[in-house]
């Protein structure tokens, strides 16, 4: 019998050179500066370090542990993104479920105005709540006790990602089946116990999902947070950003490879949560 | 003579200016499985959710065992729902879904553990108790959302299109089992569906709806055999119809049929409103001019579709219209052999011949 040389089938994506081609090319391209990043980071080489590979170390990850003020502006970025995600989730969630579950005049607008800091220029954010906080009187003197001094970011945060989660969560309801709260009250349960039991944990996986968007997208946060932080108080990406205007040292790629670890590993906990809930509830 | 379980007292509901139930009375024994009937937008959806209570009635009222009903909550009424989509709780396992109205109750867990088990071994599903929805086939998920509601032993099991969702073989197999289970526990049911074929297989009586009224309340014979009008007549099950020219006594003048012979004088009113109907069955169609049973017309063999146990005939009368005829499979068989365009013979009885007010017969 002659052997049939097999050509690959529509669905055969991995069988095609020219597939494989393009996925290879849009690996690099997505996580090429990524590795190069942390390979550098271990770079024996203080001048020109991200250019000539000079011999492995690790020096550098001890020196950003030991340099006291990244690792100040590492811990106000944690802590403004655990706060403003808190927030973000919540009022995320409050505005989700009265977008999905009742009906207003003026609904639209609304709607509208939720989703409209989504596509506003960071930068006009950023310029308008540095204007609100001197306006409101809300500049905070440079003494105020941490984790006070981080109060307008905070705020500032919430803003801006909250809709986002709104978003998210918004979405996640809009495939609920109104059927599933009826047959509960049918049941004989109360509408609160409804929200409780069975609304609350539909919702769960659009809860995580928001809230790790909101969480990452305060953790990198710039240029709001460049208009909003005082003088006194620095997150990593604008300390970051002020190390850099002298040269891009391995220290910093050594920070940034520890924060690409925290939110890989934030990730895979989020993700790991989620299946544990499925599986058991 | 017992009390009526469920008592639908001139109820009506306005959503807006449009009225989606117009003053409807329905009385349900103890013990029956009854139907509501009618096309999509008839209402009877409406009627089911105000039994259950998620509608309010705007007038009339609604007992429940003598009890008025009428504004109680629906997680404080006796009566369960099985919901066209099953609405089954997609992060319950199979046996949290049955235990959660009775753990909303304060049922101990002892007898919630009890209960369950069995309300699983009613519908067949004791060896999936630990499985997520998602695990699960559609018929296996209808029959999660039935022990769910048969858990709580309702006193009224309410059931909105349960079966319209299955494929063809399930739902006659399901439409059995709803029998035999109805049959076994003595719940009433009261069974909402869009499908004649089913409310017929299934129902002890039929309320048919059409518009927001009822049009008429029988049992499943009654209903085919005696249809209170043309809506009914043309709604359950298969018929012909036509409408007279003229009507005086016992003869009517037909364009599509010729002269006819009835049996009964037609109710008063003008011919346009009465329609004559004539259900498939009641004709005979043969391949000569034998003895006629009364009416008899010539016309050409249509289509001829072969149904196992018997064929559907189509006979092309000379005014142009076709009678729909069923024949035995005797009959069929030398129906079949027959060249379409063929001279046949249709006749029946004038007894046969329902005259009918056109009612809301569009």
């Amino acid at each position: 019998m002659a052997k049939h040389k097999q050509r690959p089938g529509p669905f055969d994506y991995a069988r095609k050179l020219s597939m494989r081609t393009v996925f290879l090319l849009t690996a690099i391209f997505l996580y090429a500066p990524i590795i190069v990043l942390i390979i550098f980071s271990f770079n024996n080489s203080r001048r020109g370090g991200n250019v000539i590979w000079k011999g492995f170390t690790t020096k550098y990850y001890e020196r950003a542990f030991n340099n006291d003020s990244l690792v100040e502006a590492f811990v106000n970025s944690l802590t403004i993104a655990v706060i403003s995600t808190a927030f973000a989730v919540l009022l995320g969630a409050l505005t989700a479920v009265v977008l999905w579950r009742f009906r207003f005049p003026l609904k639209p607008v609304y709607e509208g105005m939720v989703a409209l800091p989504i596509v506003i220029p960071e930068i006009c954010m950023g310029v308008s709540l540095a204007v609100f906080f001197s306006w409101a009187g809300m500049t905070l003197p440079p003494e105020t006790p941490w984790p006070f001094n981080l109060t307008n970011i905070i705020i500032a945060h919430i803003t801006f990602s909250f809709p986002f989660t709104a978003m998210v969560i918004r979405a996640r309801l809009q495939n609920f089946n109104p059927e599933m709260a009826e047959a509960a009250r049918d049941l004989g349960a109360s509408e609160y116990e409804v929200f409780r039991d069975i609304t609350l944990p539909f919702m769960v996986p659009g809860l995580v999902a928001g809230g790790l968007l909101a969480f990452t997208l305060s953790l990198d946060d710039f240029v709001i947070t460049f208009f909003t932080s005082g003088p006194s108080t620095v997150t990593f990406p604008v300390k970051v950003y002020s190390m850099v205007r002298f040269s891009v040292t391995p220290e910093i790629n050594a920070a940034s490879t520890i924060l690409i670890l925290m939110t890989l590993i934030l990730t895979f906990i989020a993700i790991r949560l989620q299946k544990i809930e499925d599986a058991t509830t | 003579m017992t009390n009526p379980i469920v008592s639908i007292q001139n109820v009506s509901k306005h959503f807006g200016s449009f009225v989606a139930v117009d003053r409807v009375s329905i009385d349900i024994e103890p013990g029956e499985f009854f139907c509501l009937l009618g096309p999509s937008g008839c209402g009877k959806t409406t009627l089911l959710r105000m039994i259950a209570g998620f509608e309010i009635p705007s007038e009339g009222e609604l007992l429940l065992d003598g009890e008025d009903m009428t504004e109680i909550a629906p997680n404080k009424r006796p009566v369960n729902m099985v919901f066209q989509s099953y609405a089954v709780f997609p992060h319950m396992t199979v046996e949290k879904n049955v235990a959660y109205g009775l753990k909303i109750e304060g049922v101990p867990q002892a007898e919630i553990d009890e209960r369950v088990k069995e309300a699983l071994g009613l519908v067949q599903l004791s060896q999936f108790s630990h499985r997520k929805p998602d695990q699960l086939s559609g018929g296996q998920r209808q029959r999660v959302a039935l022990a769910r509601a048969l858990v709580k032993r309702p006193r009224v099991l309410l059931l909105d299109e349960p079966l319209s969702a299955l494929d063809a073989k399930l739902r006659d197999a399901m439409r059995l089992e709803l029998v035999k289970l109805q049959q076994s526990i003595g719940v009433s049911f009261i069974m909402v569906t869009h499908d004649q074929e089913e409310a017929m297989a299934v129902a002890d009586r039929i309320a048919v709806l059409n518009k927001g009224e009822m049009v008429q309340m029988a049992s499943p014979a009654d209903l085919y055999q005696r249809p209170i009008d043309a809506f009914v007549a043309d709604f359950v099950g298969r018929v012909n119809m036509v409408t007279p020219t003229a009507i005086s006594g016992t003869s009517a003048s037909t364009v599509e049929w010729g002269d006819i012979t009835l049996a009964q004088s037609a109710p008063a009113g003008a011919a346009s409103d009465i329609r004559l109907a004539l259900r498939p069955e009641k004709i005979r169609v043969s391949d000569r001019q034998s003895e006629s049973r009364g009416i008899m017309l010539k016309g050409e063999l249509g289509d001829v579709a072969f149904q196992g146990d018997h064929c559907i005939v189509e006979v092309r009368l000379t005014g142009g219209a076709s009678l729909i005829a069923y024949a035995d499979d005797a009959q069929g068989a030398t129906l079949m052999e027959m060249d379409t365009g063929a001279s046949v013979w249709a006749d029946w009885s004038p007894a046969d011949m329902m005259v009918l007010p056109k009612g809301s017969l569009a």
